[in-house]
Parts: structure tokens; sequence; C-alpha cells
């Protein structure tokens, strides 16, 4: 039994045979638990290399910048990584602009629907625009892709625009800390986090640390060929799945923060998880995805998937420059009617079926 | 209430020991001279009206011999507390119902307009008694005005002779009004008070470092400690001895509970937001969780109806 286990998790067509032969129930429930594994490993990741970090004496305000604003987006990376590296760039695409959506729309739309949301325009305009220019280039990219491609031949993203797309992502986490700390309002960032009755002994740090990178792996790994089924099973294309189902799930870090925040009152920082997530999922995810694999862009994604991104970053973007004080509500009716729309279209008019 | 009307208390009992015990918390409360208290036991319909049409007139008989020694016992036992409360100058009139208990304690309480419901934290589980476990939830749950759970005291609790107070305060409307409660009271001297406030962290994949670097919170830590300080010198404390605190915790119903441990407190003072079963289930609710495991008696306070907009 072990043996096999083993032979799964190290032999991709093992593996893809496995879920060939589960039961659609069994598909969903094994994408369940990789979800859980995901989101359950990247807090427990989080957690770990916080505590690392603040024993080097690193100031906060560098920790909130880099570990902290990349964890919530791990799920994705690594789904998309691993969806990549197994062959299959719709997923690893899909699932990257499916979250971007997914938190631009389920998430944020819910957050407004249900509190005010405080916007301090100074700041959200700044990030704001990177956020909307992020996901812009990535169009602008595959377009210029597209031009290039000749008659017949699918367009990609070569491994050079992931390199690119990391590079930015370095400048990008440069500049959110030099904006925090030029910002001024940021109390104590620029302390070292905990005092020492705070910090967990370094054994269970290290154990987070490790563990929490196992339930990641191993969630993305199972995650891929799982969805893969999935979508051969309801004959839609891998994307549809990545961009509903699989990005709706590695958004949960993102989701449960953001019920959180909302829960104890401090819908604030959901605002600033949002936009730095969508980013993320830009630079990091599909950068990285596209380092791991050049990255094939099927021919929904340019009248489907990224119309539909930039019709709800635009939105959000429209309605930070309008706000004075906070988001409204039918913002947030808006925002999540624009994600409901784009879920049930994809599974009702079979986008990219033909394809 | 206000500073004219009188204090108007509903105390609920079974007879219970956590009961009686209420009845004691109560008599040993600084309360206004014009307090006015009604003491209510509710008692359960044995049968229901159509399994009495079903009873023969041997049966009938027995039933209502029941019912009548039910009732006196009530009633006697509503005098021995009510003597209680009178002795300790309080006004008190009885008052017996039938029906369910909570709801019928909640329709008293909503019909009487009063300001303070007393209950023990549990009951007895005697079939012929009211207060059955979870009356006293119900009761925090739907209340139309203040709740006063009692717990009963502890052997060792009588070792410090002030009156110890802890106030959780978050600067809402409910929370004020638990204020104002608490200042028209004629606290003794030497009563002891601390007002916390605890500010809730989102320790969930680490939130808490971003939380805090975000100018919001700055200014929600300025505006809370701000706070505690109005509390401290505008409100007319007498003779109360007032300290504060500002906490930031992941779970601020454990923070107050575990400075109610550590300040050794006689009572928790609470405001209650009486959110709708949506809104519980959504955000939760510090006080129910503060009233089910609280060290010692709660005091859940409600913004008077008059007062909300």
């Amino acid at each position: 039994m072990e043996n096999d286990i083993w032979r799964w998790l190290a032999d991709e067509s093992a593996l893809q045979q496995l879920m060939a032969g589960q039961s659609t129930i069994m598909l969903l429930l094994i994408i369940v638990v990789c979800i859980a594994m995901l989101s359950k490993g990247a807090d427990w990741m989080i957690d770990g290399v916080v505590d690392l970090a603040s024993r080097t004496g690193m100031p906060k305000i560098v920790i909130g910048a880099t570990v902290v604003s990349l964890g919530t987006t791990l799920p994705e990376a690594f789904v998309s990584v691993m969806a990549a590296y197994m062959g299959n760039p719709g997923l690893a695409l899909g699932n990257g602009v499916g979250s971007i959506i997914a938190d631009t729309g389920l998430i944020f739309g819910l957050t407004c629907l249900l509190v005010a949301v405080p916007v301090n325009r100074f700041i959200l305009n700044r990030t704001g625009w990177v956020q909307f220019s992020s996901a812009s280039l990535l169009v602008l990219i595959a377009i210029g892709a597209l031009l290039m491609t000749p008659e017949g031949a699918e367009p990609f993203l070569p491994r050079s625009v992931g390199f690119f797309f990391l590079g930015l992502l370095a400048l990008y986490l440069y500049m959110t800390y030099r904006w925090a700390r030029g910002s001024g309002e940021t109390g104590n960032g620029e302390a070292a986090l905990p005092s020492e009755d705070e910090l967990m002994s370094l054994g269970r740090a290290w154990l987070l640390v490790i563990g929490g990178l196992l339930l990641v792996i191993l969630g993305a790994r199972v995650l891929v060929p799982a969805a893969s089924e999935i979508a051969i099973r309801l004959s839609v294309p891998e994307d549809v799945i990545a961009a509903t189902m699989v990005a709706f799930g590695t958004s949960l870090p993102e989701l449960m923060t953001a019920i959180a925040a909302v829960r104890k009152g401090h819908p604030e920082i959901t605002v600033g998880n949002i936009v730095g997530a969508d980013v993320l999922n830009v630079l990091f995810v599909i950068g990285a995805a596209a380092v791991a694999a050049p990255l094939a862009i099927p021919a929904n994604f340019y009248y489907f998937h990224f119309p539909a991104m930039l019709i709800i970053l635009l939105s959000f973007r429209i309605f930070i420059s309008m706000n004075k004080g906070v988001f409204h509500r039918w913002q947030g009716v808006w925002l999540l009617g624009v994600y409901l729309i784009y879920i049930i279209l994809q599974y009702a008019l079979n986008i990219g079926a033909a394809h | 209430m206000n500073s004219t009307s009188p204090l108007k208390i509903l105390l609920a009992t079974d007879g219970s020991d956590t009961a009686l015990a209420a009845t004691d918390f109560l008599m040993g409360l600084p309360l206004p001279t014009k307090t006015e208290a009604t003491v209510m036991t509710v008692l359960k319909s044995l049968l229901r009206e159509e399994e009495m049409a079903e009873l023969d007139e041997e049966q009938q008989e027995l039933y209502e011999k029941v019912s009548h020694e039910t009732n006196s016992e009530a009633q006697q036992l509503l005098d021995t507390e009510a003597q209680r409360l009178q002795n300790s100058g309080i006004h008190t009139r009885t008052l017996v119902r039938s029906g369910h208990p909570a709801e019928e304690i909640l329709r008293e309480a909503s019909d009487g307009r009063y300001d303070i419901i007393v209950v023990g934290s549990h009951g007895t589980h005697d079939p012929k008694r009211f207060l059955l476990g979870g009356t006293s939830d119900r009761v925090f749950e739907y209340a139309p005005c203040s709740v006063l759970i009692v717990k009963p005291a502890s052997d060792e609790a009588d070792s410090d002779s002030h009156l110890r107070i802890l106030l959780g305060y978050d600067d809402s409307p409910p929370a004020r009004a638990a204020v104002e409660l608490l200042a028209a009271l004629p606290l003794p001297e030497n009563t002891r008070l601390k007002a916390v406030t605890a500010l809730p962290l989102i320790k969930m994949f680490r939130q808490d470092v971003r939380q805090q670097l975000n100018w919001i919170w700055k200014q929600k830590q300025t505006l809370a400690q701000q706070a505690l300080e109005r509390l401290k010198k505008e409100v007319d404390w007498k003779n109360v001895d007032v300290s504060t605190e500002l906490l930031e915790t992941k779970d601020v119903a454990s923070a107050l509970l575990e400075q109610a441990e550590a300040f050794n407190s006689d009572l928790m003072v609470i405001g209650n937001k009486g959110k709708t079963s949506f809104e519980r289930f959504l955000l939760g609710s510090v006080t129910a969780k503060v009233t089910h495991h609280a060290p010692c008696s709660v005091l859940a306070v409600r913004q008077p109806e008059t007062d909300r907009t």
C-alpha cells in the first residue's frame, strides 16, 4: 500500500490512471481534501516562516510585505506550477485568471455587500493601478503572442515572460515595502516582530514550514489530475474547471481571511489583500507557472476569461476613484453579479468546448 | 432606566441552587433605593389540552390536585424569595405563570418593560419546575432588555470584601449603556472596576502582521485608548477605583474571560449588541461566549429600546 502511494505520487501516468478509476463523487471529495490541504499547508508555512523571519530581527514591515503577502497566494502558485509542470497549461492559466476573478468578484464583492469597507484613496489609487496594470500587461503579452503565432498554431507564454513576471514580482514586493515605509502610518512597523514569549520553539517553527510545504505540494500534486479528470467527465475544457472550481478552492485563504476580517470588524485588510492577491496571481502564479513550462493560451481566454477579468478589475478600479470613504453595497452586488455570470456562463454556454 | 424612573428587575426562579444563588447575588448588589423587583416562576403544563379532554373524572380530580399542590409549592417558593428581597429593602411582587419557561419570561420582560432579567446560569431538571437547561441561554439570546446571569459563588470568592467588576468595553452604544447603568448604581466605596478593550487580531495566515501595519489599525488603537480615558475621567464614578487596559488579541471573548479570572472578578459586565440569528451565525457573538464560560456572574447590557435609533 505504502509503495503504491509513492508510485502514484512519483509517476504521473499512475496518478492519472488512479483518478480515472474513481467515481465522480470520489473525485470531488479528493478535490475538497486537496483544497483543505493547500489551505492548511499555506497557513502552517506562513506561521512558521513568520516566526523564523522574526528571529532574524527582520522588521515587521518587511515580513508583512513579503512572507505574509505571498502566503495566501501559495495555493494558487503551487497548483499552477504543478499544472504547468504536469503538462496542463489550461489549468495553470485558468487557475491564475480565475483566482483574480474569484478574489475580486466573489470575495471582495461579498465583503462589500456585508459591511462598509473603508477606502484610503491615496494608498489604493497607487496599488490599484498596479493591480489593473499587471492584469492588462498579461493580456497585452497574450495578444502579442497571438499576433506572432503562425496560423493554426496555439499562442503561448514563453519561459522568458515567466522570468520577466518574476522580476516584476521582486520589484513589486520591494515597492510595497517602500510604500509601507513611506506612508508613515504603519505604527511600529520598523520594530522586529514579537517578544520572546510570543515566539514558538525553533523546532516547531521548522516543523510547520516543512509540514506546511509537504501539505501544499501534495495537495497541488493530487488536485491537478483530479481536476483534469473532472473536466473530462463533465466534458468541459480544463480551464473551465480551473477558473471555477480550482480557482475557488485556491482562493480559500483569501475567503477565510475576508470572513475573519468581517467577523472581527476589520474589513480594511481585505481590500489590501485582494489588490495584493490580484497582482500576485499574475506576477507570481502565472509567472512561476510559465517558468515551469511555457503556457499555451487556449482560444477561449481571448474572448472569455481575459475580458471577464478586465471587466471586473476595471469596475474595481473605477469604484476606487469614485468612492469617498467607503465602498458601497451596490458595488458589491455588481462585482458579485459579474462573478456569478462568469461562472454560470462557462457551464451554460460550454465556453471553449469546440476548441 | 433613567434617573427618575425606578430600576425594574425581573427575577426568574425555579428553586434550584443556582436560582437561589441569583436571589442571594441580587441581595448583595448595590441597587438604587427605588428598585422594584418581580419574582416569577413558570410552571410547565403537565398535560396538553387535548390530553386533558381525554381524562376521566377520577384522573381529572387527581390532575387538579397535583396542579394545585404544584401551584401552592410555587407560590410558597416565590413568597420566600420575595421576602428575602423585601428584607434587603427591595420592593417586590410575585408572579406565577404556566407554559414554556423561556417564552413566559421573555413575554413578561417585554410586557412589563423591565430593565434587567435575572436568571441562574442553569436550572434544575425537575420536570415539574422550570428553567430546564437552556432556558437561561434562550432568555439571554432573545431578551428585550439587559440580562444578569448568576453563577453561584465559589467558596474562595469571598476572600476579598471589595466588589470587583470587569467591564468589557468597546465604546459601542450597548457598551456605553453598560457604563451608564453601572455609574447609576450606588457602588460601595472601594469597588474595583477594570475596563478592558480587546482589539481583535486575525491570526489566520498571519494576517495580524499586515493588520497591525495598516493605517486604520493605528487609528483604531488611538480611538480605543481615548475611549478608555474618557470612560475613566468623564464618568462620575464617585469612590470607585477604576483601571483600564487595552489588549490586542486573536480571541476577544477568551481574552476577556482570562482578564476576569485574573482580576478575580465577582461580576462581568458587557454590552450586548443583540444580533439577528443570521448575524450571529456569521459574526459570532463575543457576549454569548463570555456568558457561557464566565468564571463569575455576567451582566449583558442592552441599550434601552428608546435610545435605539
